[in-house]
């Protein structure tokens, strides 16, 4: 890149020599030296341009064409002579004298370059250019103090305080001077704020024991810049929320400067999903939309409001969500995703009178598609709080699939199973999901195999399990299974099993599989002697878990669970290679 | 350990399937069944239906092979522990009435079929260094997985001329000329190879032996004499080539300097004595220390320069009652199988000495896959390739799950082969 940036340079600073030639054909012998270089003759290519430097020791072609030959010839050193005749000859054209000072700077002739860097400087007046060369020519060649010195040089001749900061920082951090380099930024960015964006990136390479110095500078500092890159900074390294409350103490005034700072931060903590990560984000957009008005500013809430909820921060995201819905600047679209997010906020909390008065609020923008998946939501929420008419009511014109399933699911959560295993069986198999499918079959049969037609303990233990609280859940399953007949009881337990083992409870666990494996329970008792095989040999009992196999095999040679059954005998036995590898 | 020769000798009287039409002695008790353990499509377990077997033949139940009938089924006693065997490793069994096992050698009578008894229990051994993972090779995989005891030898073992304590005996991805299969060069400062280097030099000097090309030709040497003493002899991969080039290069130097410290002959190629050697003849050696290859006796060349693709080999139709050890062989319900590289793939038929048994090969290409043959009392048995369901197999790469390939007709190979030793049979070649 940098050989690219100086390739430009050079181009731009011959151009008064090439001006001549711009419409007229390359001929004669430059052209054949050209044609040389571009067949790989490179020494033919010398040659070549070297004969037209003795005609026209000037010639910017022919000087440049050996500038790129020479060297891979490894014969450098032989472009000066005929470079120091066309500086001679040529002495105001930057084209040669930049070339010059790289080319004695690559040499490592820093006398001679800087020789050249002072005829330079002295044609541009107050540019970084010439020394910036020196430097950069100078750490190619790993010559770190040419570099230092001609940067300062350029400092002094240049006399201000941020010439080639941008450089010097980068110098410093390469000589373990962390505060230096910091400080150097801030110049730098405090000069030119478009320089923010390098001064986080490169700072925010510092090893984790020079962070401190950095911050402590910056908070010597005290400048609002100082604070910015320290916000930064701090948001890099793993203090989002608190880089972004520095910066929210010391926003930009200009609103551009506050949409890039704020732009970085977002593309800072893009790709964390972490909940500290997404509250830091909220609050930029927040930041954001308070410099903005109209439509930039409600999608800025809108995308605080997503952040705030994906942070689980429910509240919040409800407060910004309310002003989106009631801002008349709000496009229809945004408004709408608002309102959704925020029906789903609040059936997150348990409003559902709330929620639902915003649906019907929202039911006239909504789509078919829309209209019964929100209801169907509502419906759940109000299962959840024991309202089952109000539930039911909801679904009344709804015959999808999806709504059998809901209908199902309302009444397995009053504890209805008669019902609830009809409307799970007309729900069938088959779901967008597969995982609410699997779900659907597991509860149908469960329900099945209990073969009661009410039983409100089941709806309050299965309303505890939706609720996320699986103590409850497991207590309620295990106390309800004891007064049930043999297979609804077995798989019930089962289920109540395999949730207490979602949880790591194995003792409850094992108590409850134990108990499911039942003679009079042949459906359930196969699946329950898996998981206690698992547990056995998660325990390191590999030989009682195999003859556990070996039983279940022996037994119930027709169950499902056979084949997962020989494949972990298999393993256990070291005939094929255990989950991970071998 | 009985010989081939012993057992030929024993049986000679012994005709086929027709001289006992009622089968074994547990057969003709009145009453009692048999079960059939089918290995054409039907079976659902394939590889396990061979462990089923062997374990009847621990326990001193007797069975048949049926060699042609339904891919080369099995005949076992009905007796509960065989049922029971069966349930555990998800082998599909057929009850057969004493009726119906008439019927069954009526008809492999009539067919290109044979019925052979098994009753001996071969003691396996397997030639691997002691460090080495069972996924690293392709027996110890399939043993492991159908269930057949086996155990694990290697040099010290060898050198202490224990090999007539088994009547079986595998090698696998041993690399015979001692240059650690040519992975030095390339694969420098690589800990698995570090170790294997250590543990192969420690070896040879705790055996007061010069160096690891000489130990492994010493060992090479060893096993030539258990198969002249009537062992059989089953090798895979790398072993089977650098088996021979150990053998015919006892007086020169093919190994690398890196391996025992002098270059290899640079006319090794003239001083090789292929009479020496169990299947091969004539090949060219590859000279190279940094090039993973050996010889063209491989006809693929998996990490040479001529590296040929991978296509399909069939297996040889063989006369059931006048060939039956290379029809135990080739029992399979497949076949064409897919092929699978190893450093050594195959076997090119111009390096093939005359006499040897081609069991399979490639339609069309210069190469065989799959060889028998005779070396004085005993047997030997090559096949190419490192892991028939892992046809690309690299270093490091995942062990194969052979739950997930119980019907692989290349796994089945190696175990006609495991069995092979349990059977008896009167032969009588083509």
């Amino acid at each position: 890149m940098r050989q690219f940036a100086c390739l430009l340079a050079l181009s731009a600073s011959l151009a008064p020599t090439l001006g001549a030639q711009r419409n007229a054909p390359v001929v004669g012998p430059i052209a054949i030296a050209l044609g040389a270089e571009r067949r790989g003759d490179l020494e033919e290519a010398a040659k070549g341009f070297f004969g037209v430097l003795e005609s026209r020791p000037a010639d910017g072609l022919a000087i440049l064409g050996l500038a790129r030959v020479l060297p891979t010839l490894d014969r450098r050193r032989e472009l000066m002579a005929p470079l120091g005749l066309a500086v001679h000859l040529d002495s105001t054209n930057i084209g040669f004298l930049s070339l010059a000072v790289r080319n004695w700077a690559l040499l490592g002739e820093q006398d001679s370059a800087r020789t050249y860097v002072e005829r330079w400087a002295a044609l541009v007046e107050g540019d970084e250019e010439p020394f910036r060369e020196w430097a950069l020519s100078a750490l190619e060649v790993r010559d770190r103090a040419a570099a230092k010195a001609a940067l300062e040089l350029g400092r002094t001749r240049i006399a201000h305080p941020a010439a080639l900061a941008p450089e010097l920082a980068q110098l410093r951090q390469a000589e373990g001077d962390p505060a230096g380099a910091a400080a150097e930024w801030l110049r730098a960015v405090t000069n030119a704020p478009t320089y923010r964006a390098s001064a986080v990136l490169l700072l925010g390479t510092a090893v984790p024991k020079d962070r401190p110095r950095i911050l402590e500078m910056l908070q010597r500092d005290g400048t609002p810049e100082a604070h910015r890159l320290r916000g930064m900074l701090r948001l890099k390294w793993g203090e989002p929320e608190a880089g972004v409350a520095e910066l929210a103490e010391h926003v930009p005034e200009s609103l551009n400067g506050t949409m890039v700072m704020i732009r970085l931060v977002l593309d800072e903590l893009g790709g964390r999903s972490d909940p500290e990560a997404r509250r830091a984000e909220a609050r930029a957009n927040e930041l954001l939309a308070g410099k903005q008005v109209g439509e930039a500013r409600v999608r800025a809430l809108m995308a605080a409001a997503t952040a705030w909820a994906d942070a689980g921060e429910e509240r919040e995201a409800r407060r910004l969500l309310a002003l989106i819905a009631t801002d008349p600047a709000a496009p229809p679209g945004v408004a709408t995703s608002a309102s959704n997010t925020l029906l789903g906020v609040l059936l997150a909390e348990g409003s559902v009178a709330e929620a639902e008065s915003l649906y019907t609020t929202l039911e006239p923008n909504l789509s078919l598609d829309e209209r019964d998946l929100d209801r169907r939501r509502i419906a759940l929420a109000w299962a959840m709080a024991e309202q089952f008419d109000r539930a039911t009511a909801l679904l009344a014109t709804d015959s999808s699939v999806a709504a059998f399933d809901v209908r199902g699911r309302v009444h397995a959560l009053a504890g209805e199973l008669g019902p609830a295993g009809e409307w799970l069986r007309l729900a069938g198999p088959y779901a967008e999901e597969r995982l609410q499918a699997v779900e659907r079959v597991q509860l149908l049969t469960l329900i099945r195999a209990i073969g009661e037609d009410t039983l409100p303990a089941f709806g309050a233990a299965l309303r505890a399990l939706e609720r996320g609280d699986t103590v409850t859940a497991v207590a309620g399953f295990g106390a309800l299974a004891g007064t049930l007949a043999a297979p609804g009881a077995a798989a019930l337990r089962l289920f109540a099993g395999d949730l207490a083992l979602a949880r790591g409870d194995t003792a409850a666990t094992l108590a409850l599989v134990l108990a499911a494996d039942s003679d009079s329970a042949r459906a359930t008792a196969p699946a329950a002697r898996m998981v206690r095989a698992r547990i056995l040999a998660a325990r390191g009992q590999a030989q009682a878990a195999s003859e556990l196999l070996e039983g279940l095999i022996l037994a119930f040679p027709e169950s499902a669970v056979v084949p997962e059954a020989r494949r972990l005998r298999d393993q256990f036995r070291g005939a094929v290679p255990s989950e991970g590898g071998g | 350990m009985t010989t081939r020769r012993d057992f030929m000798r024993l049986l000679g009287g012994v005709g086929m399937a027709s001289a006992w039409p009622g089968g074994r002695a547990w057969a003709t008790r009145p009453g009692l069944a048999s079960f059939l353990v089918p290995m054409d499509e039907t079976q659902t377990e394939h590889l396990k239906a061979y462990g089923l077997a062997f374990r009847a033949l621990e326990r001193g139940e007797e069975g048949e092979w049926l060699l042609n009938y339904r891919g080369g089924a099995f005949l076992l006693p009905a007796s509960e522990a065989v049922r029971r065997d069966a349930a555990l490793a998800g082998v599909a069994l057929v009850p057969a009435s004493p009726m119906e096992v008439a019927g069954i050698h009526a008809e492999i009578q009539r067919s290109n079929a044979d019925a052979i008894p098994l009753e001996k229990v071969p003691k396996v051994a397997v030639y691997a260094p002691p460090n080495a993972a069972p996924w690293d090779d392709a027996v110890t995989m399939v043993l492991e997985y159908a269930g057949i005891r086996y155990d694990r030898i290697w040099d010290l073992e060898v050198m202490a001329d224990r090999l007539g304590d088994w009547d079986w005996l595998h090698l696998h991805h041993e690399d015979f000329t001692g240059q650690y299969s040519k992975f030095v060069i390339n694969n420098a400062g690589a800990p698995w190879l570090q170790q294997m280097i250590e543990l192969q030099q420690s070896t040879a000097t705790r055996l007061g032996i010069a160096n690891v090309p000489a130990l492994k030709r010493a060992v090479a040497q060893r096993i030539a004499g258990f198969v002249d003493n009537g062992g059989f002899l089953f090798a895979m991969c790398t072993a089977t080539e650098t088996l021979d080039l150990a053998l015919a290069s006892a007086g020169t130097d093919i190994a690398a300097a890196y391996a025992d410290g002098t270059p290899m002959d640079p006319v090794a190629g003239s001083r090789m004595q292929w009479d020496k050697a169990l299947a091969f003849t004539g090949a060219t050696l590859e000279q190279s220390p940094s090039l993973a290859v050996f010889s063209d006796i491989d006809g693929h060349q998996v990490n040479g320069i001529n590296r040929q693709p991978l296509g399909a080999f069939s297996l040889f139709n063989f006369s059931a009652k006048i060939d039956p050890v290379p029809t135990m062989l080739v029992q399979n319900h497949r076949d064409v199988i897919p092929d699978f590289y190893g450093l050594t793939t195959s076997f090119m038929r111009n390096r093939i000495k005359p006499g040897v048994t081609i069991l399979g090969d490639e339609l069309g290409a210069p190469w065989a896959k799959y060889l028998h043959g005779e070396h004085g009392q005993g047997t030997w048995t090559f096949y190419g390739g490192h892991d028939p369901e892992d046809p690309q197999h690299g270093i490091g790469d995942a062990p194969t799950d052979l739950s997930l390939y119980p019907h692989s007709p290349g796994y089945r190979l190696i175990l006609n082969n495991v069995l092979f030793p349990a059977a008896k049979k009167k032969e009588l070649k083509t």
